[in-house]
């Protein structure tokens, strides 16, 4: 997968590129906006990462160019003003997603997959992590062959963790995604969610699944290979 | 802010024309009025006593006219024929006169001169004269200068003779003004002083007493131009200052405490920011550089990268709400509102919190009358809740309830969010929504907050022109109204 990073600012450019280099992709670096519209019109992007403030061609203007010129590359624009009219500017002018700056690079992460992801969602029905499964359509899990008691929330908390697993999820994102609030709680909430979940899944068991990493979020899978 | 670099405001030519700006001012102005107005009342009194002292010499001389005409006329009946003892008589009655300066002259009906006294007809022609009636008893005589230059005062009589109605005689008196014009003279000379004196005087009072009258506003002016940043506590001394002055004076110190309010307020907020940003920034700082200070296993840098990043997403989420909060406070800022379903959006926030509170073995309740809508933003509508709850959350102690009520009142969706925690003190009260107020530094900073999440409950409301509430017992516990416009 091949993503186009259009970032003028040195250390956030150097950080996208390792970021999204380690997570397996190819990427290109372009520092201003005329340069990222050429790249983004000569070669076959998989995604193009567009900062809006960019010297010489600012984000929207490659925006529209792209737009213009029919390229389908999906666009995540990345930006430091939040105000409400930016964002429906953004999508207005055909860009996929929208994030907000200073963001964090988990968040950024999630929205790459899940934009690379649309047009290819297959509905997977049973999801299995070691000896751990995941029946999505009964509602199920069991893990070692014995059915878990878990509440409605618990398993929707369970069912994006597997179908996510091996990606580390923010507690905004799960916030977003299982309870389908939208704001910055700012509290431990998620994580108390968390804790129930994994005192019915981990705790009896040596093997633990959900792991914690320090300031980013979570993650599913057996161990961390670090 | 600063008031300092021009105190006095400089009027455009002020140098070149200092006239100018005098008449501009105030004091100038009312100088103005008051001389002019005291000088025209001046003028127009000694313009009146001149013209009744002219018309009284006027109705005098008149007088006396009419006196010399009719003693001609007594003189002509009795001594009817000779002209000579006629002429002696004029003579004799004339010089016997203090006024010696009279010219008389009597004609017969077709302008053949009878008698003359004082060879008058070289001065004066008969054109010169009005001839009016002996009947006529309002007659007045007209003034004429002679070819000398000399003022008289003429009058020219018919008279009838009663015995022998077909004669007729015409009598002509003339009399010298020269004694009365002098007078006259010498009394419009003093007019003239007086008038001159009285100006310089109007003048010279008038603008004391403006200068008096308008001297406290210049000690207003004076005050304000004291005013500066560090001065902000001083207030204008409004007890003996005139009415109107003090209504001004008064205003004034009102603006000076609103100003020193928000000063207070704004500096305040400067340091409560720079101590929020100073404590994650020294926690990131000190991390690393013990961190880079020897070297260390995966595991330990890994833990000091974790801690760093806790602390970039609580920067984060401080500049988050404090942007947020600031641009709700200065322009007028849109949201997006739809249609929402308050009942639902309220058992959703309540899921969301449910185990947080369960941890903390707070009962988390929503009593809610079915299909509230209301137009809402939706992710600033659970923002609002959420950090009513959460806030609930950490100041009620296990074994307490945390409830909200949602229920409609009139055209408002009205949402009570209570709990049976610690509660705030009265005085704290008015402040809790404030940005960094905090009614208890120590609790609030171990139990996470930074003191704004009431103060986004606030601007969440103020974007939704909602009414928010908030009371609160000690011991007993607080209770936060919030009241939308429904659908």
């Amino acid at each position: 997968m091949k993503i186009l990073v259009v970032e003028d600012e040195l250390k956030s450019a150097a950080y996208l590129r390792k970021g999204l280099s380690e997570s397996s992709y190819v990427v290109d670096v372009a520092d201003n906006g005329e340069d990222g519209l050429h790249l983004a019109l000569v070669n076959n992007y998989d995604l193009i990462i567009l900062d809006v403030m960019l010297p010489k061609r600012d984000g929207w203007s490659v925006l529209s160019e792209l737009k213009k010129s029919s390229v389908p590359t999906p666009v995540l624009l990345l930006t430091a003003k939040d105000a409400v009219q930016d964002r429906v500017k953004g999508l207005e002018l055909g860009a996929d997603d929208y994030l907000v700056k200073p963001f964090a690079f988990s968040e950024l992460l999630a929205r790459v997959r899940s934009i690379l992801r649309r047009g290819t969602t297959r509905v997977e029905q049973m999801i299995q992590v070691a000896d751990l499964e995941v029946d999505l359509i009964r509602h199920r899990a069991t893990r070692g062959g014995k059915r878990m008691d878990l509440t409605p929330k618990e398993f929707a908390l369970l069912s994006l963790l597997v179908r996510r697993k091996g990606e580390v999820l923010s507690r905004t994102l799960i916030a977003e995604k299982v309870w389908d609030m939208n704001f910055d709680s700012g509290t431990n909430v998620v994580d108390v969610h968390v804790r129930r979940l994994r005192a019915k899944l981990d705790d009896p068991y040596p093997v633990k699944l959900i792991q914690t990493v320090r300031g980013v979020g979570y993650v599913l899978e057996p161990q961390r290979d670090d | 802010m600063s008031l300092s670099p021009s105190a006095t405001t400089e009027v455009p030519g002020r140098d070149r024309w200092p006239a100018a700006t005098f008449f501009r001012s105030l004091s100038g102005r009312l100088t103005l009025w008051y001389a002019a107005s005291a000088f025209a009342l001046v003028a127009v009194t000694l313009g009146l006593l001149y013209a009744a002292l002219t018309n009284t010499f006027d109705d005098e001389i008149d007088g006396f006219l009419k006196d010399t005409t009719n003693m001609l006329v007594t003189l002509l009946r009795e001594k009817e024929t000779s002209l000579e003892s006629l002429k002696k008589e004029i003579d004799s009655e004339l010089s016997s006169r203090r006024y010696a300066r009279v010219f008389v002259r009597v004609t017969d009906s077709k302008g053949a001169i009878l008698v003359e006294a004082h060879q008058m007809s070289h001065d004066f022609p008969d054109s010169m004269f009005m001839l009016m009636d002996e009947a006529d008893e309002a007659r007045h005589g007209s003034d004429a200068l002679t070819k000398r230059g000399r003022l008289f005062r003429l009058m020219a009589t018919r008279v009838h003779n009663p015995e022998n109605p077909g004669e007729t005689h015409v009598i002509q008196v003339a009399y010298d003004r020269k004694h009365e014009s002098g007078i006259l003279h010498t009394y419009r000379r003093s007019i003239w002083i007086g008038l001159s004196t009285a100006l310089l005087a109007c003048a010279i009072v008038g603008y004391f007493i403006a200068h008096r009258g308008i001297r406290p506003v210049q000690q207003i002016t004076q005050a304000a131009g004291r005013v500066t940043s560090s001065t902000l506590h001083e207030r204008l001394e409004t007890r003996n200052l005139p009415t109107e002055i003090q209504t001004l004076a008064g205003t004034f110190n009102t603006m000076l405490d609103r100003l020193e309010e928000s000063f207070r307020r704004v500096s305040q907020f400067s340091a409560d920011i720079a101590h929020e940003l100073r404590t994650p920034l020294g926690n990131l700082r000190g991390g690393m550089e013990v961190a880079l200070g020897k070297p260390r296993t995966v595991e330990e840098y890994r833990d000091v990268l974790g801690s760093a990043l806790e602390e970039c997403e609580r920067l984060t989420r401080l500049v988050d709400r404090l942007l947020f909060i600031a641009r709700t406070e200065s322009a007028e800022s849109r949201i997006e509102l739809e249609n929402l379903d308050v009942t639902h959006e309220l058992s959703v926030v309540r899921e969301f919190y449910e185990a947080a509170a369960a941890d903390a073995q707070v009962k988390l309740t929503v009593t809610s009358e079915a299909s509230l809508r209301a137009p809402l933003n939706r992710e600033l509508f659970q923002s609002a809740i959420g950090n009513l709850i959460a806030n609930a959350l950490r100041h009620t102690p296990p074994q307490g309830e945390v409830a909200i009520a949602a229920a409609r009142a009139n055209d408002r969706i009205v949402i009570i969010v209570s709990d049976t925690g610690c509660g705030i003190p009265a005085e704290h009260l008015p402040h809790v929504f404030d940005r960094f107020y905090r009614v208890d530094d120590a609790r609030s900073a171990a139990s996470g907050g930074v003191g704004l999440g009431l103060a986004l409950v606030r601007s969440i409301a103020k974007l939704h022109q909602a009414e928010l509430q908030i009371q609160s017992e000690v011991g007993k516990g607080t209770r936060v109204t919030l009241a939308f416009r429904g659908a």
